[in-house]
């Protein structure tokens, strides 16, 4: 395989997208679990036990996003897809590192401060804007291993 | 457009126009009441009504247990408005007590018929396997000569078990009454001589025993009667059900009564804080400034004999915080509240991070077509939905924030995340968007993008160092303000200076010479000037040095705002990955692609309008509290609760 271009490509696709939504998988679930038990005690405060979980959601959308990147950029969305030179390849698959991992560790973080945010919601419902961005703190460096990636992407040639 | 100036008054007056003048204060709503701490010592005025905590708790129950039959609203109607007079009205000629005492009663009705039904469905569920049992079910379980055992044990070892029963003695007696999810249902007759041999047995087969109920019949006479309550109990349920349905039509007067209540507690908790003698009071409390003129005259149209004054707080009593902006910056006092409120000394920091929060906003979007959809979404919210004042805030807010994000979107040319070719021909000349600055995906427009945040991120740290210098000025600290607010803003601004000067951007390579002398003037200045509150020269030395570090903090902020750029991109980015599928459907599937393609459009746009909105909105107010606040401002202020009347059901106009 590595001898293609195409499939380093892929791989680099995968890391990106695998990477994020690992990270978002396991934070959302920590926050998920942290709200179930807020929800039982206070139903009512669904909508906003909703908004928490749904933060650590966004690094897996980060590396959907890198791993779209790079599929337009090599043509393999619906056009026609262009030949990838081997060194090329491996520069789009070290671009989608940085926020592969970055999602990775930041998105199991969040989940876990988010869920921290969630007792404190549950003590005092007014509490949920600290809250979030208590959790959105975390996400900070996803936005910047992101940056970098989108940076990365454009700055690549293609031939 | 600031923090109010608080003043801690007295109101004393006479006991007899007491109860008018609370009322008058709660209706206004400008005064935050505190214990009055007085050295005479005055007996509390007691309250009027002291059941009322009950009472509300029962309400409480009262419209939860009745909820689900209450008449619905629509959605956009809000809660019920009521005027004053009426609400209290309600709570004289409407017998809510009744209605409580009637739901109450009703819940336990309910409550007491649902376990016997469960009871009787348990009960039927153990019978059904027992149908052809051969006895009665008030048959005698144990004689002088004999014991009935009823049980169940896997259907594999019954035979084996059964003959080994049989070995112990003729006496035993084995009857199988049903074999069922490889179980073997059975009674057996043990001659008491032999019960503990056969015990011994049964256990080695792991035997089951069953209780069955008691009851003069068969089990299928049993199976009957249960069917017949089981009827019965269903249609005491049905008829419970109207009753409630009937019930339900007062949740509403229970509601205003619940809030009249509510009301009263609060003038309970109120007077508690008061004190007395036997023909006058006294009030402390909180009130603006700019309030007391009014609340005096007011007053005096009540009593003759009132006086309100001035007086001082208490050693390491705080005032209370209340922010007052005009109308435009108004909205995004949710925002600052957010954060928490500034301590009395301190400035309100709302006016200063409306313009900077609103642009990030815009361009953590930049989606003409989201702008679009935002503003119209708020604007019609904001219009057809009866909204509680406090909330109109943060909509208003978005309502602004989408005709930037508009402009924004135009700049950058974003149209719902189509290229050029795929968007309508009025919006675009010459094979690219009219009016577009920047175009973010391709050559430089992601450098130029990425340098605009850092630049309007320089613009918002420096503004944040101005306003504390500003302020120090105002507080009348000249030197402060010079050297740890100007100074700072001066010496990043050289550095600056001769950074862009030496590589020849922006700024002519002619100035560089100036501009380093300039930076290099300005480190000294801090190394000079930052230790010179430490006593020793050591000490001054150490912290001036050591102060040139703030500029990685300041390096840091900076870098922050790059996160505007990178939700600026992932928002088109996304958009266009949804056209993509879109376009994708209508090519791969025949015929029907089109409605699958409207779906993902529909679908796929909303949810990055509501993803990206919320991002763009929580990391738009982490670059005020932590880069921009850091600045000039600790916060910590305690928000002013002036004695009003809260409403949870209702509202009041």
């Amino acid at each position: 395989m590595f001898e293609s271009g195409l499939a380093i490509t892929v791989a680099g696709v995968f890391i990106a997208v695998v990477l994020g939504g690992i990270g978002s998988a396991v934070g959302v679930s920590t926050a998920g679990q942290a709200g179930a038990g807020v929800i039982s005690e206070k139903p009512e405060l669904f909508g906003k036990v909703l908004v928490l979980q749904a933060l650590p959601g966004t690094q897996g959308i980060y590396g959907f996003l890198a791993g779209l990147l790079v599929l337009i950029q090599v043509g393999l969305l619906g056009g026609e897809a262009a030949t990838v030179s081997v060194s090329t390849a491996w520069q789009l698959f070290f671009a989608c590192m940085p926020v592969g991992f970055t999602c990775l560790v930041s998105g199991i973080q969040q989940g876990k401060a988010t869920a921290a945010g969630l007792q404190a919601v549950a003590k005092d419902p007014s509490n949920v804007g600290k809250a979030i961005i208590m959790s959105a703190m975390v996400e900070t460096y996803a936005v910047l291993g992101l940056l970098i990636t989108i940076l990365l992407l454009f700055g690549i040639e293609i031939a | 457009m600031a923090v109010l100036k608080m003043q801690k008054v007295q109101i004393l007056g006479m006991r007899k126009d007491l109860k008018g003048i609370l009322k008058l204060i709660q209706e206004k709503a400008v005064m935050q009441v505190e214990d009055v701490q007085s050295e005479v010592e005055l007996e509390a005025i007691s309250e009027e009504n002291h059941n009322t905590d009950f009472q509300i708790a029962e309400l409480d129950f009262a419209i939860k247990f009745l909820s689900d039959h209450a008449p619905t609203r629509k959605i956009w109607e809000g809660r019920p408005s009521h005027t004053i007079d009426a609400a209290l009205k309600k709570l004289k000629c409407f017998d809510h007590q009744t209605i409580i005492n009637a739901c109450k009663k009703l819940e336990e009705d309910i409550v007491a018929d649902q376990n016997a039904q469960n009871t009787l469905v348990e009960e039927a569920a153990l019978l059904t396997s027992w149908k052809k049992l051969p006895f009665d079910l008030n048959i005698p379980r144990e004689t002088d000569y004999i014991h009935i055992l009823i049980g169940l044990v896997s259907a594999g070892d019954y035979e084996e078990m059964k003959k080994e029963i049989c070995n112990i003695g003729d006496l035993n007696e084995m009857h199988k009454v049903n074999e069922d999810g490889g179980k073997v249902y059975f009674t057996i007759v043990i001659a008491k001589s032999q019960l503990d041999k056969t015990k011994a047995v049964l256990n080695t087969y792991k035997f089951q025993t069953i209780e069955l109920p008691y009851f003069e019949g068969t089990v299928k006479d049993r199976l009957k009667d249960i069917k017949e309550k089981l009827e019965k109990i269903e249609e005491k349920l049905e008829k419970h059900q109207k009753e409630k349905i009937d019930l339900a039509k007062h949740s509403d007067d229970l509601k205003v009564v619940h809030d009249v209540l509510s009301w009263q507690d609060e003038e309970n908790e109120t007077r508690a804080k008061l004190k007395g003698g036997s023909y006058s009071f006294v009030i402390e409390g909180w009130i603006a400034k700019v309030e007391i003129e009014d609340l005096k005259t007011s007053l005096h149209k009540i009593s003759e004999n009132v006086a309100i004054e001035n007086i001082k707080a208490k050693k390491g009593e705080e005032a209370p915080i209340k922010l007052r902006n005009k109308k435009v910056a108004w909205p995004f006092e949710s925002v600052t509240t957010l954060y928490g409120f500034p301590t009395a000394s301190e400035v309100d920091p709302t006016p200063f991070l409306a313009s900077f929060f609103i642009v990030f906003f815009a361009l953590c979007l930049t989606d003409s077509g989201y702008g679009l959809l935002l503003f119209g979404s708020m604007f019609l919210f904001l219009k057809f939905f009866k909204l509680p004042e406090e909330s109109k805030g943060l909509v208003k807010l978005l309502m602004w924030g989408g005709i930037l994000t508009m402009i924004a979107g135009i700049f950058f040319g974003g149209y719902f995340g189509m290229t050029p070719e795929q968007a309508p021909g009025f919006l675009v000349s010459d094979g690219a968007f009219k009016f577009q600055l920047v175009n973010a995906t391709s050559g430089n427009g992601p450098l130029t993008f990425l340098v605009l945040a850092m630049v309007i991120g320089i613009a918002h740290v420096l503004f944040g160092k101005l306003i504390d210098g500003w302020w120090k000025m105002k507080q009348g600290d000249y030197l402060d303000a010079v050297l740890d607010s100007f100074l700072w803003v001066a010496y990043i601004l050289a550095l600056l200076g001769f950074g862009l000067s030496s590589v020849d951007m922006v700024i002519p390579a002619s100035l560089s010479t100036i501009f380093m002398w300039l930076a290099l003037g300005g480190t000294a200045a801090m190394i000079l000037t930052q230790g010179r509150k430490q006593e020793t020269l050591a000490g001054k030395a150490i912290i001036g040095v050591l102060s040139l570090y703030g500029l990685v903090g300041y390096f840091g902020d900076v870098l922050s705002y790059s996160r505007i750029m990178a939700l600026g991109l992932g928002t088109g980015i996304i958009a266009f990955a949804v056209n993509t599928i879109a376009g994708l459907a209508i090519d791969l599937i025949p015929y029907v692609g089109f409605l699958f393609a409207g779906l993902v459009l529909l679908v796929g746009h909303l949810m990055n309008l509501l993803l990206s909105a919320l991002g763009a909105f929580i990391h738009s107010a982490r670059l005020q509290f932590v880069e921009f606040f850091g600045k000039f401002m600790e916060g910590g202020g305690l928000p002013f609760k002036p004695f009003k009347r809260h409403c949870k059901y209702i509202t009041l106009n």
